[in-house]
């Protein structure tokens, strides 16, 4: 294959989001200009997975180590997964928004939305495609302030909040990028990645932690790594469902390229960090999955969850990087990798899958909240074995893909356990048990997700007559399902036969064995299933229909579990890390009876990083500004003392 | 016959104890009346520099601000506050002998400021000398607290950077001094009209009532 | 050819005072077109490299793209005073001989911006920069309003007293100029140029001093800034876009000046750029903690003016890549902050207040004004493809390896002025204000063309900067130090 026709087709996949917007733009009084931008978008999307697949291909032969693109750069093998799962998105997201974006036509300007959609879609693709530091810091900001408007798409109070945090978040986060990579590149602003991994070879080893820590916080941040993650779950549920899934699914994958791309620069990674790291990425997921379980907000569990995705991933990384270093836990490295990979990939599926399901479900019963949905299996049975196969893949539970990966990740720490020196076992463990915890808490939180909104009867008028279900909307979503069925099916027994390692930089093959069937886990799920239902079917039993045990009161549908209650043994037991808080006020009804009373409970949690850092961060600096504000008192003297003050100062000093 | 330093010496010597007397003035006729004899002997100085060195443009500037000065700014200045009634009290933070005090220990200051930077003694002087009408100027404009106050502030300090240029270099190239004078007459043009606004608006040239831009 | 740009500027003052008002305004816009059409013809040219150098005129590259920008802003900032005077003659809030008034002195700020950057002679620079603060003192009392009055003492008081005090450096520098040449005492810079390497270094150090707290007045550097937001925030709208957006800048050019005479006098940039580049740290900082806890939109963007020059000021203490990322922001700061100027001012005639408690929704009964004030807010905060991104980028680049701290302490002012713009801007454009009234729809005029113009220009130069040719001329500097 021509790597020239390979480029082009890149070439076509980054300019089509922006002829597409300023043709929705032009076309705006029409009313099919919204779809007619959607379907360009796709087909970019699609030009784009093509120009992946055949690149991907050429690349595995051998016979190409990177790709030119035109004027624009070099494309070199770690970044075509990367752009695959962009482009994917891409298509996924702009196929689902043909017809969702179209009932919201009087809340989001949708012109607008759809070029900063643009501008959204070609900065992710330029953060991959960017040859040189300046050009990766541009497509970076680009990227990030076309993401802020998608956040305040729908120019609400909460949205324009959430935005506000996510600007600075994001500010901050380019802020410590640029610093981490000028430090590397000693102050020349002009170097490519070639050049600056070069000149980083001759720092020292400050320079090189201060760089490190620096692009460790500004990639870490926009992933939602903790403490710089509070954007995060404000932030994605405010956007469109559409480009909430591709906040979720694919910008936060391009922090982690950033991240990997940005370690190849340092010519030797320093073990302290990856402590660091590791530990940050544990402590980002258990908060992550954390608050996952014990969250109302449909949308908001799912922006909660991809932080605990994010935060295995990082994990998965510095684990990666602690074993490959060491001779004894040599052999492990891989299998961190290939979780990595898989991770990637299946958070992308079924995260953007579940949060299109979401925009389904709030679009259909216009609330998020899961206290007032239920029931929707009945109305919509396909739809939510669809939304059941993405709920399992989010809890990594066989035979969806993301069992497989956390597989390769549980194996590898279960053999650390055996080799290596005592720190690094003790290590294993550690990491072993966390794993399990955040494994646990997200089964819990993908149950209640999944029971609460499908099963049951439901809690409100809203949810009772949601409206008919479009195929679609529904399409995406079931995509996403099916591919994620899929990988679990043939990822792991095709990539085994694959060098992950190339894409680290390290040529490593994962070892034969070290994995397992993922058939054999189908049909040891699947055989049960099917012995139950011929059973049924042969002896043909009846199905009795009659009340329920009802203790002698009717049954509501308020008296089913709410998500209130039913993560209260979480919240319980996590109680001080949820800053939980409880009021109950009381009052008699009669002033005369005190037996016959009224209460009121008041329940919050907090997340106890924004209580503990956030706030009083913020509170603070404003607390200075407030007294810098004094310096303008108004008086006209005292401007003039100022003046011959630095005068008489400066004259004094510099001479 | 005198000397260049004598001329200068003298001449800065008068001009600053006039200046120190200038300071302590709190009714503007006497103010005014000091800045006239302050403008008086920056003229003359110019007069003389110009009679000793040689220098025909500098008969020119000493007359100019003669003009300027002494005869036409101040007049203005008289003219519009009796004509619109301005209160001829004028208002500062510090009393009349603080002023006068802290005004010997600025010239003392500047002298000494000068003393250290330049090695020859007729610089001294005139750097001293000028450096203490800029300072006394500077203190004029910190602390009155009315409009007036503050315009002759910035007046002193304009003569005492005349007074500068005159003594270090022989004054400027010519259409530079012009410039200078035809700002300074703009500039207090624009005085008079913000001080008569100030009366219409607030009835008084108290600087606090300009108080109220804070953030 | 020079002086024919300076005939049109009294021409236009001339006319502003005694063509009766029918005329006016046509007069006035032709006036200015041919102003800049003018400046243009005769700047371009220079920008490649060139000088011009008749009689009193002396133009280098940099005077010549300062005095494009003049020309530029000032014929936006004309056409869009049109239908803003007209409103408010029509609104009763002032007068025709007000009007008038309006535009002679406009006119008179405007001969005299040019004149600053268009003279060989320090000392008619010198006076012409007192001649622009006493020109514009009037416009900022113009509005009969209560703050007004005090905006204009503050700001004369202020700058005349700054700018004397750069007249003792201007002093300081002749001195040293009749020391070392005594047979030719000449305040012509090109000249003083060519001594420059004989001037004593003790007195030019002080001079230095003198010019760079003084006219550092005017330019708005911290701690000298206290005149500016009110002066900027009290005048009329158009008048604050070209009060920020060039009046400042060519102070600065005053002071750039004295700094190549004082680095040729020293034998190098360092101790020029370590004063340059603390007073531009400090201009960042302090501006960062008014803006967090605003409640004035005018105000706001008068503090990020004083935020900008300080920038502008480290990137000239920075070396040549410094220099140009300064050109650069020089020039984008002004297309931008006099488009949100003008945005400021149509806001304010129809919200009739500066209050963010007062103004809301601009968005849905102004989408014109307020898109266009969307786009020139994310063009200040130094979105791509503005051309503010490159020079912060370059910013960065220069003060990491050269003085951390200081990168420490501008990262942290711009993460919060950032906050402080979203903070109240976002809000301005898209949420209701409480309990207010209701404000009538607006209709396209042609402050919306001049800041669609602005737009255009913004956007085209950072691409400009982004593709080859920007990136030719940088990896040339580039190449030049490392």
């Amino acid at each position: 294959m021509d790597p020239l026709l390979i480029s082009r087709l890149f070439l076509f996949a980054l300019a089509t989001p922006a002829f597409a917007a300023l043709l929705g733009l032009l076309l705006r009084r029409v009313s099919w200009s919204n779809t007619l931008t959607q379907v360009l978008f796709a087909l970019s999307g699609l030009v784009g997975l093509g120009a992946v697949a055949l690149l991907a291909l050429e690349m595995f032969a051998g016979s190409l180590s990177s790709l030119q693109i035109g004027g624009l750069g070099v494309l070199q093998p770690l970044g075509v997964p990367f752009l695959g799962i962009i482009y994917a998105g891409v298509l996924l997201t702009s196929f689902y928004s043909i017809a969702a974006l179209a009932k919201y036509k009087e809340i989001y300007v949708l012109p607008w939305l759809n070029v900063a959609s643009a501008l959204f879609l070609i900065g992710m693709q330029a953060v991959v495609l960017a040859p040189s530091v300046l050009t990766f810091l541009l497509a970076w900001e680009l990227m990030s302030i076309a993401a802020y408007f998608l956040v305040i798409a729908d120019r609400t109070e909460d949205s324009l909040r959430a935005g506000f945090l996510y600007f600075v978040m994001t500010h901050l986060g380019f802020l410590a990028l640029a610093a981490g990579l000028l430090i590397l590149s000693g102050g020349n602003p002009l170097l490519s990645w070639a050049e600056l991994a070069q000149g980083a070879a001759t720092l020292g080893a400050l320079p090189l932690s201060l760089a490190f820590a620096l692009l460790f916080a500004g990639f870490g941040s926009k992933a939602g790594l903790v403490p710089l993650h509070q954007w995060l779950p404000y932030a994605h549920p405010q956007a469109p469902s559409g480009s909430s899934a591709l906040l979720s699914g694919v910008m936060l994958k391009v922090a982690v390229f950033g991240f990997l791309q940005s370690l190849t620069f340092f010519p030797s990674l320093l073990f302290p960090w990856m402590l660091v790291v590791l530990l940050l990425g544990l402590v980002s997921a258990f908060f992550g999955a954390l608050h996952a379980a014990v969250e109302n907000d449909a949308k908001r569990l799912l922006a909660w969850s991809s932080i605990e995705n994010m935060g295995l991933i990082f994990a998965g990384i510095a684990l990666y990087f602690l074993t490959s270093g060491t001779a004894a836990l040599a052999p492990l490295a891989p299998l961190f990798a290939l979780f990595v990979m898989l991770h990637i990939l299946n958070h992308f599926l079924f995260k953007s899958g579940l949060f299109m399901a979401a925009g389904v479900i709030q679009s259909a019963t216009h609330t998020r909240d899961l206290d007032s949905l239920g029931g929707l299996a009945r109305r919509w049975p396909l739809f939510s074995g669809v939304v059941l196969a993405l709920s399992l893949a989010a809890a990594a539970l066989p035979p969806l893909g993301t069992f497989f990966g956390e597989w390769a990740l549980v194996q590898a720490l279960a053999l650390g356990l055996g080799a290596g020196d005592p720190a690094s076992r003790f290590t294993a463990l550690l990491v072993l048990s966390s794993v399990a915890l955040v494994g646990g808490l997200a089964i819990f939180a993908f149950v209640k997700f999944f029971s609460l909104v499908f099963l049951g009867r439901a809690r409100t008028e809203a949810a009772e007559h949601a409206g008919a279900l479009s195929w679609i909307l529904a399409t995406p979503v079931a995509i996403c399902a099916l591919l994620s069925l899929g990988v679990g099916l043939v990822a792991f027994p095709l990539i085994s036969g694959i060098p992950v390692g190339k894409l680290f930089g390290a040529e490593v093959v994962v070892a034969p064995g070290a994995g397992i069937d993922p058939t054999l886990v189908a049909l040891i799920l699947a055989a049960p299933a099917l012995a139950l239902w011929l059973i049924t079917r042969v002896l043909r039993t009846k199905i009795r229909i009659t009340d329920t045990w009802d203790c002698g009161a009717p049954l509501t549908p308020r008296m089913q579990y709410t998500s209130t209650g039913f993560a209260a043994p979480i919240r319980f037991f996590f109680r001080t890390l949820l800053g939980a808080r409880r009021e109950i006020i009381t009052t008699p009804v009669v002033a005369s009876n005190p037996w016959v009373t009224k209460k009121h409970l008041d329940w919050q949690i907090h997340s106890i990083w924004e209580v503990w850092l956030y706030k009083p961060l913020g509170h603070g600096i404003v607390r200075v500004a407030h007294s810098v504000r004094r310096l303008q008192s108004g008086v006209v003297q005292f401007y003039l003392l100022l003046v011959l003050l630095t005068l008489i100062l400066t004259l004094f000093i510099a001479l | 016959m005198i000397s260049v330093f004598a001329a200068t010496a003298a001449f800065g010597a008068m001009m600053v104890v006039v200046a120190l007397i200038l300071i302590s003035r709190m009714r503007f006729s006497s103010l005014i009346a000091m800045f006239r004899l302050l403008s008086l002997l920056l003229a003359g100085f110019a007069f003389m520099l110009g009679w000793m060195e040689g220098e025909r443009p500098l008969f020119a500037v000493g007359a100019l601000v003669l003009i300027v000065k002494v005869l036409l700014i101040p007049e203005f200045l008289t003219r519009i506050a009796k004509k619109y009634n301005i209160n001829l009290r004028l208002q500062s933070y510090v009393r009349p002998t603080t002023a006068t005090f802290g005004g010997l220990a600025i010239v003392a200051l500047s002298f000494l400021a000068a003393w250290r930077f330049i090695q020859e003694p007729s610089d001294v002087v005139a750097l001293g000398a000028s450096l203490s009408l800029v300072m006394l100027g500077m203190l004029l404009l910190l602390t009155r607290t009315d409009m007036f106050g503050q315009a002759v502030g910035f007046l002193v300090t304009e003569n005492g950077i005349f007074l500068l240029g005159l003594a270090m270099t022989g004054g400027m190239p010519f259409f530079v001094e012009i410039g200078i004078l035809f700002d300074l007459c703009v500039f207090v043009t624009l005085i008079i009209l913000l001080v008569l606004r100030a009366q219409a608006e607030q009835g008084s040239l108290a600087t606090e009532y300009l108080r109220e831009l804070v953030d | 050819m020079i002086t024919a740009l300076f005939l049109i500027g009294s021409l236009s003052a001339i006319a502003a005072l005694t063509l009766p008002k029918r005329a006016l305004f046509p007069a006035v816009s032709t006036l200015s077109t041919a102003l800049f059409a003018l400046a243009a013809y005769i700047t371009l040219p220079l920008l490649a490299g060139g000088t011009l150098q008749s009689g009193v005129w002396y133009l280098d590259p940099f005077a010549a793209l300062l005095l494009l920008i003049i020309a530029f802003l000032q014929w936006s900032a004309t056409l869009v005073s049109v239908p803003f005077i007209s409103t408010e003659l029509h609104e009763g809030t002032i007068d025709v001989a007000h009007a008038r008034r309006y535009f002679a002195l406009l006119s008179a700020f405007i001969f005299s911006m040019m004149l600053t950057v268009a003279v060989d002679n320090l000392g008619l620079m010198w006076v012409a920069l007192e001649a622009t603060t006493l020109a514009t003192t009037l416009l900022v009392s113009f509005y009969p309003r209560k703050g007004s009055l005090e905006a204009a003492w503050k700001y004369i008081v202020l700058c005349s007293t700054g700018i004397s005090l750069g007249l003792i450096g201007l002093l300081l520098t002749y001195y040293a100029a009749t020391v070392a040449a005594p047979d030719l005492p000449n305040i012509d810079w090109t000249y003083l140029r060519s001594i420059a390497s004989t001037l004593s270094p003790q007195i030019m150090q002080i001079a230095f001093i003198f010019v760079l707290i003084g006219y550092g007045t005017k330019v708005g550097l911290a701690p000298m800034h206290a005149w500016l937001p009110d002066a900027h925030s009290r005048a009329p709208a158009p008048i604050s876009a070209m009060l920020s957006g060039v009046l400042l800048n060519a102070a600065l050019f005053a002071i750039l000046r004295y700094k190549t005479l004082v680095d040729a006098s020293l034998g190098g940039g360092e101790w020029t750029s370590v004063l340059l580049v603390f007073f531009g740290v400090l201009s960042t900082l302090i501006p960062a903690a008014f803006i967090l806890v605003q409640t004035d939109y005018k105000r706001l963007l008068a503090y990020s003016s004083i935020e900008h020059m300080g920038i502008t000021a480290i990137l000239f203490g920075l070396g040549p890549l410094g220099a140009f990322a300064a050109l650069v922001h020089l020039t984008g700061h002004a297309l931008t902050k006099s488009m949100l100027f003008f945005g400021a001012g149509n806001i304010l005639h129809a919200w009739k207040s500066t209050k963010f408690e007062r103004v809301g929704d601009v968005m849905k009964t102004h989408p014109y004004t307020g898109g266009l004030f969307l786009f020139g807010v994310f063009a200040l905060l130094a979105a791509p493809p503005s051309p503010l991104f490159f020079s912060e980028y370059l910013l960065f680049a220069g003060l990491i390896s050269t003085h951390p701290v200081a990168f420490a302490l501008v990262a942290f002012a711009l993460l919060v002025i950032g906050a402080g713009f979203m903070r109240f801007l976002m809000p301005l454009l898209f949420s209701p204000v409480r309990g207010g009234e209701s404000v009538e729809r607006e209709t396209f005029n042609i402050s919306h063309g001049a800041m669609m113009v602005h737009a255009v220009l913004i956007v085209s130069f950072g691409v400009l900067l982004a593709t080859n040719a920007g990136q030719t001329i940088m990896s040339a500097i580039a190449a030049s130090i490392f």
